[in-house]
């Protein structure tokens, strides 16, 4: 690493993941101690929130200048691998890496939480320390969430991350902010409990196959047991224990994931979540809680149970397009802006999946940018609307109209996040659909032109709304003399909306880093014998053969001029 | 066999049951000895309280003070002797004694009353300085308590089932005269009726089925059960199950339930406290003793009859405990379901599931005692603060109190980071190993309920407007005790196999062992 100083050198994943968490507990102590000992009533909260958004900074500082830094992009496999022993007799290790799939969203991460902190600045005044506990801890939680290459411990870090949310949507949303935080948490923890579950049936299948207890991904040369990605599990109930076959699993994990995604049925959390939260949580569900469905998907879900998966992609697929049909029809008569933004995330998240579930490298690409531009997308949108209602106290679609004369600035950077949002050229949103939905078609062409209507109606509806709410008549009294952005405030929509643009036009450096692991990924994938990808490619030489059709996918010039030619 | 002359090392056995019996007498005569001399101080006593908040000096609650806390420390003490006893058990391992014994002293034994006795002591440090608010004599409290674990101790050890009866019924009668023991209670005595007879009850079941056994096999005894019950015949099978309906009524677990949430929600918190840990963890762990000595291998039939308490007691006291507004009553009710998800273990039945359970049991014991010393902590106009409304808005004014809660509150949902996660993973994770995975997803999704369930708590604290309840200070015996539940809830929640020096090996295979080593 480029000059980190001896402590940092081989642990910058592990600064950046307890950074947040350390300076949450650390600030608890203090509060401690000054109270124990000198009976003072504590730091203040002004204070903790300075000190966290300095421990958050820092946390970024080290994302960028540590970790991208050192990423070498073409390195197949895990980067900056870090291995302790924590509980080896269950399988559970401090394992983390980071490769292309999660590097850009760890990146994300570190930038989206000091933004919100910022944001919080005028907002929460109530119970500031408890709030600033939590958003830290939620931090590390997310950022472990997507660095863990060991089974449970991510799974740790994902209850972990619903509890903190859990917490930041009860104490500071709206009026019904109990009954929603509620829902939140039983459905997030159905999914987490089912999916603990398989995780014990992983850990039993991996002892009785090797002898030693091991929960890692891949395997390690610090562990003695082999990673969950070599066992072999059964993929027909033959005799055996039904749940022992690969398709039950399967369902466990991906209905944890299929709830935080969300996709059609599971979805009846988010709106409400989305509504109720204070603008914060809602930019954080929005933006990062959202992602981990589609990273477990990816991640976890198909490496570890490829059958399983393609034998259940057809009817994932239609839950999809049901997903993206659904949140399309419900987001024409939206009234509550952060509703209308829940569906956007809903049929994004469908177009993910059926990125996800084509099983073409291209797909799984374009899913990867998916997660990080939905994730910038959403928190931007998110932010600005909540910044609309600082103003005008509401966001209900009907209280606005010709809001572009009294504030350009707002109308401008909304402007382009709805652009984004509807995968316009130049955007993140489009190398990400593009990519989506060109290998959707390489499937079926019938699911691939139903996703692209979803995708079409969905914009439509928002361009609709956006004429609605900025363009047009300014018929509202109340709406004539709303303040504009302040340029601290634009700063920030700005820090969300360079990285969109930046994608959009000059996708390269971030599909060259992505592609490699999404090759070994598939490549792990193709040696546990998958069918129908061998058909597809000749068994032996198959990491070349995909490795080919892949790179001519996001790398070719015919994207990259489409991209930077606007 | 040839009869072997008595060594003295066989009087070990004795041990426990014994120290503590004895502490309790001693207890009782010191008591009496140092009782205030004049007849208005005398704690109990009609008009006492007015007395003494009239007078009020100082010298006279120090006095006070003082013998409380002898007290106390003569019951640690005894318990501690009772506990050492176990402890030189566990670790010199010896031979079983060549005689039949009523008493047994072996691996299991030893933990078992290793477990009861600290959370015993728990109790006991917990209510010391809630003693003179609620009026109950100490004294008596503190002999009632050891007698109670004298009684424990002797089922924990039984090698007959009139041992086992006897023990189990001096225990009940201890904790029936402790439930009423807080006069002027408002459900006080309803709860110790409902007590009494719940025992009552479960005793003549208990003995009842002892007697048929006794009409079958000619056996009190447990190895004597052992090679002669034959569960083809129908009054074995009648005694066997009058004697399951019995321990399973002691124990609250449906449909033999009802009578806990009632005692728990009448009788004053650090009753129970005890109830809810020490007598519920005895009744366990005798009956798991009682299925590895005294039975046969009778997998195949009590399989399905734990599955069915088991399912029965997490489906229906999770959803009673939903709507409960007391959050005595609710812990009452969660006890049932963790009690629930605790016997799947037998339907397993290795080593690696008892080992789970008496994890579990542990892990149990430190969350439900701090739950109940938060209740219990929580004060407000002189009494007892009890419904959740009565915990709005306590974060903002005691927020080490509504953290630890919090943390209390997780672990019993088995969130990670806390004892009760890795108490769930091995349990869940045995009923896997054995193939139970129906009821492992039972027991999983319980688990999402009692989260609901157990949020309820920290929702009030932190998200709901406080009802300006006057809040008074903690004795620093509770907040020891409660931060001292807290370390170890949270210790073991990452480091949940610390290794053990004397054996060297972990706190889960130490378990098993133990259990293991007195499979005969």
């Amino acid at each position: 690493m480029v000059g980190m100083g001896p402590y940092v050198d081989g642990h910058v994943l592990s600064w950046i993941l307890f950074m947040p968490g350390a300076t949450a507990l650390f600030l608890l102590a203090i509060g401690a101690v000054l109270r124990g000992f000198f009976g003072s009533v504590g730091l203040p909260g002004e204070v903790w929130r300075a000190i966290a958004l300095g421990s958050t900074g820092l946390t970024l500082l080290l994302a960028f200048a540590g970790l991208f830094v050192a990423f070498e992009p073409e390195t197949m496999g895990l980067q900056l691998v870090e291995y302790a022993d924590w509980l080896p007799g269950y399988g559970v290790q401090y394992f983390v890496a980071v490769d292309g799939i999660n590097l850009f969203p760890v990146l994300f991460v570190t930038l989206l939480v000091p933004l919100v902190l910022i944001v919080s600045w005028r907002r929460v005044e109530r119970s500031l320390r408890t709030f600033v506990f939590f958003l830290l801890l939620l931090e590390s939680a997310i950022l472990g969430v997507f660095l863990s290459f060991n089974v449970l411990l991510f799974h740790l870090f994902w209850q972990l991350a619903l509890v903190a949310l859990y917490f930041i949507i009860g104490i500071w949303g709206g009026r019904d902010r109990i009954a929603v935080a509620t829902k939140f948490l039983l459905h997030g923890g159905v999914g987490a409990m089912l999916m603990w579950v398989a995780i014990l049936v992983l850990f039993r299948l991996n002892l009785e196959a090797n002898g030693v207890p091991g929960l890692d991904l891949v395997s390690h040369p610090g562990s003695p047991a082999p990673g969950l990605l070599e066992l072999a599990i059964p993929t027909t109930e033959s005799g055996l224990e039904w749940w022992r076959s690969q398709t039950w699993l399967f369902l466990a994990f991906a209905l944890a994931f299929a709830i935080l995604l969300p996709l059609a049925p599971l979805h009846g959390w988010l709106p409400d979540a989305l509504a109720e939260a204070p603008g914060e949580g809602a930019a954080l569900i929005a933006g990062l809680l959202l992602q981990l469905g589609a990273y477990g998907l990816l991640r976890f879900a198909v490496p570890l149970f490829p059958e399983a998966a393609e034998s259940l992609a057809p009817l994932i697929r239609v839950l999809a397009l049901v997903s993206i049909a659904y949140a399309g029809l419900r987001a024409l008569y939206g009234g509550d802006l952060n509703r209308v933004i829940a569906y956007l995330a809903m049929v994004q998240g469908g177009i993910i999946v059926l990125a996800l579930f084509s099983f073409e490298g291209l797909g799984q690409v374009g899913s990867v940018v998916g997660i990080v531009s939905r994730g910038l997308v959403l928190a931007a949108l998110i932010l600005l609307v909540g910044m609309l209602e600082e103003r005008r106290g509401t966001r209900w679609i009907d209280q606005f109209g010709g809001l572009a004369r009294p504030m350009p600035l707002l109308a401008l950077l909304l402007g382009v996040a709805v652009f984004a949002a509807v995968g316009a050229p130049g955007s993140s949103g489009f190398v990400f659909e593009l990519l989506a939905l060109a290998a959707t078609f390489e499937v079926s062409a019938r699911v691939g032109l139903a996703g692209c209507l979803g995708a079409l109606a969905m914009a439509l509806c928002l361009y609709r709304i956006y004429r609605r709410v900025m363009l047009g008549p300014l018929e509202i009294e109340a709406n004539r003399n709303l303040p504009d952005l302040s340029g601290r405030e634009a700063a920030l929509i700005l820090a969300l909306l360079i990285p969109i643009l930046g994608v959009g036009l000059y996708p390269n450096p971030v599909l060259r880093r992505i592609e490699p692991s999404v090759l070994e990924v598939r490549r792990q994938i193709l040696e546990r014998g998958v069918l129908s990808l061998e058909a597809e490619a000749p068994r032996d030489p198959a990491p070349s053969a995909n490795s080919t059709r892949v790179t001519e996918g996001p790398g070719s010039p015919v994207l990259a001029a489409s991209g930077e030619g606007q | 066999m040839e009869a072997t002359p008595m060594q003295w090392s066989d009087l070990i056995a004795l041990g426990p049951a014994g120290a503590t019996a004895l502490g309790a007498l001693g207890i009782l005569l010191l008591s009496v000895l140092l009782a205030p001399r004049t007849p208005e101080r005398s704690p109990g006593a009609p008009g006492a309280r007015v007395s003494r908040s009239s007078k009020g000096s100082g010298e006279d609650e120090l006095a006070r003070m003082r013998v409380n806390l002898l007290l106390a420390g003569l019951a640690t003490a005894s318990l501690a002797l009772a506990g050492g006893f176990a402890f030189s058990r566990l670790m010199s391992q010896p031979a079983p004694s060549p005689l039949s014994p009523m008493l047994a002293l072996d691996g299991l034994a030893a933990l078992s009353i290793l477990v009861v006795g600290l959370a015993a002591v728990l109790v006991i440090w917990l209510s010391t300085s809630r003693l003179t608010a609620i009026r109950i004599p100490y004294g008596e409290y503190y002999a009632l308590v050891l007698l109670g674990l004298a009684g424990s101790f002797a089922a924990l050890q039984a090698e007959n089932v009139i041992v086992l009866f006897l023990g189990l019924e001096l225990m009940s009668v201890a904790t029936t005269i402790l439930t009423a023991a807080e006069r002027g209670k408002k459900h006080g005595l309803e709860a110790a009726l409902k007590a009494f007879l719940s025992n009552a009850l479960s005793s003549a079941l208990l003995l009842l089925g002892i007697i048929l056994l006794f009409g079958a096999t000619g056996h009190f005894d447990y190895p004597g059960l052992r090679d002669t019950l034959d569960p083809a015949r129908g009054l074995d099978l009648a005694g066997l199950a009058l004697i399951f309906a019995g321990l399973a009524m002691k124990l609250a677990l449906v449909p033999f339930h009802q009578w806990l949430p009632d005692v728990q929600e009448g009788t004053s918190t650090s009753v129970a406290a005890f109830v809810s840990t020490c007598v519920v963890i005895t009744v366990t762990l005798a009956w798991l003793r009682l299925v590895l000595h005294g039975l046969p291998d009778l997998h195949a039939l009590l399989s399905p009859v734990f599955a069915g308490l088991g399912v029965a007691s997490i489906v229906l006291a999770n959803l009673m405990a939903l709507v409960q507004r007391n959050v005595k009553r609710m812990l009452g009710w969660l006890v049932i379901a963790q009690a629930g998800t605790w016997i799947l273990a037998f339907c397993v039945g290795d080593e690696t599931a008892f080992g789970a359970m008496i994890f579990y049991l542990v892990a149990y014991a430190l969350v439900m005692l701090g739950a109940f010393g938060v209740v219990m902590t929580l004060k407000g106009g002189g009494r007892e603060l009890e419904r959740l409304e009565h915990f709005a808005g306590i974060a903002e004014s005691r927020k080490g109190l509504a953290a630890i809660m919090t943390l209390f509150m997780l672990a019993v949902a088995g969130v990670p980071g806390t004892v009760g996660f890795w108490a769930r993973w091995h349990l869940v994770g045995a009923l896997v190993a054995g193939g139970e995975l129906v009821l492992a997803v039972i027991a999983v999704l319980g688990s999402v309920v009692s989260l609901y369930i157990c949020m309820q708590v920290p929702v009030m604290m932190y998200m709901r407007e406080t009802l300006e309840e006057e809040v008074t200070e903690s004795a620093t015996n509770e907040l020891l005790v409660l931060l001292l539940c807290a370390g170890i809830v949270i210790g073991l929640g990452f480091w949940p196999d610390p290794l053990l020096p004397g054996w060297g090996m972990g706190l889960l295979d130490f378990f098993e062992s133990s259990v293991g080593s007195s499979v005969r």
